[in-house]
């Protein structure tokens, strides 16, 4: 099998996968970012934002951000990446996909969304 | 999503995947390992929502919990038993119930030590709370004048 027709093999089992299992995946996001800090939080995990930068964002502390980040891995709905001598954590779905809203970025911190390079200085790991 | 057509999904999916792998300079392993990896997740997210109310029922005790926990398909029964003080028959009585139930994957080809398939909290289990409960009936043991070592052991008795 041609490397074209894995691919294109692994995204139709993907499509139903996901299909099958959007309403578990819907409930743990619920269940799991239960107020506006955390939901903004997760979704300014892309991994390319670390703890600091979103920190400052949801205005919480970096270290709060690593908790939630070691917590929501746990659940599975993050995954954690290497970023210079640290871990970052991105996460594994997007909150659009599941209806979920999405809160706004403080003005104050609008040049949060236009960040999108690893920033691994701020990254100490655990 | 529930209400969106897996069409639909596709077709943003396959966009993301543009996206993500157009800045990578490996694209076929890296939307290969993309694909997998998701497809990973949301299999162990549904397999943790069928498991949950079983794992609920069978992993009722903070002792039993911990040695869930410490199955990672790499620490020996005999380290558990001294980490948690679970004795050994009773470890193994409880492997096999784990086993039996779906939650651990016995030995095999990727580890040579049973190994649980899911974290705690992706049960729903809480050490903490069932500490709380051990505490709870010891608590009410002692004020009934009666000793509860073997209590703590296993399902509520």
């Amino acid at each position: 099998m041609s490397a074209d027709e894995q691919i294109r093999l692994l995204r139709e089992i993907l499509k139903w996968i996901r299909f099958v299992g959007a309403k578990e995946v819907r409930g743990v996001l619920e269940g799991t970012l239960d107020s506006e800090q955390k939901r903004l939080v997760y979704h300014l995990s892309d991994g390319g934002r670390g703890a600091v930068e979103i920190g400052k964002a949801a205005n919480i502390s970096d270290r709060t951000v690593r908790r939630y980040w070691e917590s929501w891995a746990r659940l599975g709905i993050m995954e954690p990446m290497k970023v210079g001598g640290g871990e970052r954590y991105k996460k594994s779905f997007e909150l659009e996909d599941f209806g979920i809203e999405v809160p706004q970025v403080a003005s104050t911190s609008g040049q949060v969304e236009k960040r999108s390079q690893p920033d691994a200085d701020e990254e100490g790991g655990h | 999503m529930g209400s969106t057509s897996p069409d639909r999904l596709e077709a943003v999916d396959a966009q993301r995947e543009r996206r993500t792998t157009s800045s990578q300079t490996t694209p076929e392993s890296s939307r290969t390992e993309r694909l997998l990896s998701e497809i990973a997740t949301y299999l162990r997210i549904s397999a943790a929502a069928q498991a949950r109310a079983k794992a609920k029922s069978l992993i009722d005790s903070f002792e039993k919990a911990t040695v869930y926990s410490k199955l990672d398909g790499v620490t020996a029964q005999a380290q558990i038993e001294a980490d948690t003080k679970v004795p050994n028959q009773t470890i193994s009585d409880w492997l096999r119930q784990f086993v039996r139930a779906g939650l651990v994957s016995p030995p095999g080809e990727f580890h040579k030590r049973p190994k649980a398939l899911f974290t705690l909290d992706e049960l729903d289990i809480s050490l903490e709370a069932l500490g709380g409960r051990v505490k709870r009936k010891r608590k009410a043991a002692l004020d009934r004048g009666i000793s509860l070592t073997q209590g703590t052991i296993g399902p509520e008795q």
